[in-house]
């Protein structure tokens, strides 16, 4: 399991006997910004995390590298299906999709209740109103977990036949 | 678990059946539903079989004709999922507490015959909802209780009786259910 940045903070912190008070001062970071980042409750940033470390006498390590995040069958098909369409999304197809597509952002604003729905529909329609190709693909393609929710509101449905439909859900099998 | 519910069905219901009902429904009417209870248009069907490769086979079949993107869908109005046993965190003896829906709803289109579908126990949904602890999952489960058709006690009776592996997420829900 991933170690979070805060409890990688708060391992550096303890390790080396440092409060939150003393890397406040020696960093000049706020300490009520060093508390939030310790429980979660505020994200900071790569840069942001080295800089506090490095008042601790350490310099972090970013590791990449590739892995296959996990899917449930159905968010693994869904993905699979609008990789497809994403192939072939451009400013001219997206106008052709846009009856379908309209289409069916108002079944769904007639069919989903409750956040994240609602919420994840409106910015379908903010991307298709601005025609922002760019950020439909990223949705279309992502593994972000709100970009995985999103896909379950997706107003794509009918862009592809059905055998386009059947032989992506084959490789998914 | 996805926003939709989990809905086992029995494997001749699986082959045979089309009732659209979500898995909460088989215990209110939507009517009775607070508006806040997250639902998408998409419904979860669970086939029964002897393993679970057998179920994921079935999953597929169902996904193929009636799945994301199908025809079915288009026609009318929200897809079928289907799902395996993996796909979600069920307590002991769900299975013993399945609801059933055969009405109007459920029947062929010529109005017989009428076929049965299984909805989870209202509570057993909750559990599954709160393992998986996504917002949608979340704000489900807090409308439920807040509008009242669950109790919180019987939800944190059932959470620790899922399968060992949901150990951390049975935690975290019940910590998420004393708040």
């Amino acid at each position: 399991m991933a170690v979070g940045r805060g409890d990688l903070l708060r391992e550096v912190m303890l390790s080396t006997g440092t409060t939150q008070s003393m890397l406040s001062r020696i960093s000049g970071v706020h300490q009520p910004s060093i508390s939030q980042f310790l429980s979660g409750r505020v994200e900071f940033s790569d840069e942001q995390f080295d800089r506090l470390l490095s008042c601790m006498g350490f310099r972090l390590e970013v590791v990449r590298r590739p892995v296959v995040p996990e899917l449930t069958r159905s968010e693994r098909r869904s993905w699979l299906l609008h990789r497809k369409l994403s192939g072939r999304l451009t400013r001219e197809s997206l106008e052709e999709w846009l009856p379908t597509i309209e289409r069916n952002l108002r079944r769904l604003r007639d069919g989903v209740t409750g956040q994240p729905h609602k919420r994840n529909l409106r910015r379908w329609i903010v991307l298709v109103d601005e025609r922002d190709v760019v950020g439909l693909k990223r949705v279309m393609t992502g593994f972000d977990r709100d970009l995985i929710e999103m896909r379950e509101v997706s107003p794509m449905g009918g862009l592809l036949t059905e055998d386009e439909r059947l032989e992506v859900l084959e490789g998914a099998a | 678990m996805s926003t939709r519910s989990v809905r086992p069905a029995s494997s001749s219901a699986t082959r045979r059946s089309s009732s659209s009902v979500r898995s909460i429904l088989g215990t209110f009417g939507e009517e009775q539903l607070p508006a806040d209870a997250t639902m998408s248009i998409e419904v979860d069907i669970l086939p029964i079989a002897d393993d679970n490769d057998e179920t994921a086979r079935l999953a597929d079949l169902i996904e193929g004709v009636a799945g994301e993107f199908s025809l079915f869908e288009q026609l009318h109005g929200f897809s079928i999922d289907g799902v395996d046993l993996e796909t979600s965190a069920l307590p002991a003896g769900w299975r013993d507490r399945l609801v059933k829906v055969q009405n109007a709803n459920t029947a062929a289109p010529s109005g017989e015959p009428r076929f049965t579908g299984w909805c989870l126990d209202k509570h057993d949904l909750c559990v599954a909802k709160l393992c998986a602890f996504r917002e949608k999952d979340l704000n489900f489960v807090a409308a439920l209780l807040t509008a009242g058709p669950v109790r919180q006690d019987v939800i944190a009776e059932r959470l620790p009786t899922v399968a060992e592996r949901y150990r951390e997420a049975v935690v975290r829900a019940l910590g998420w259910l004393a708040s």
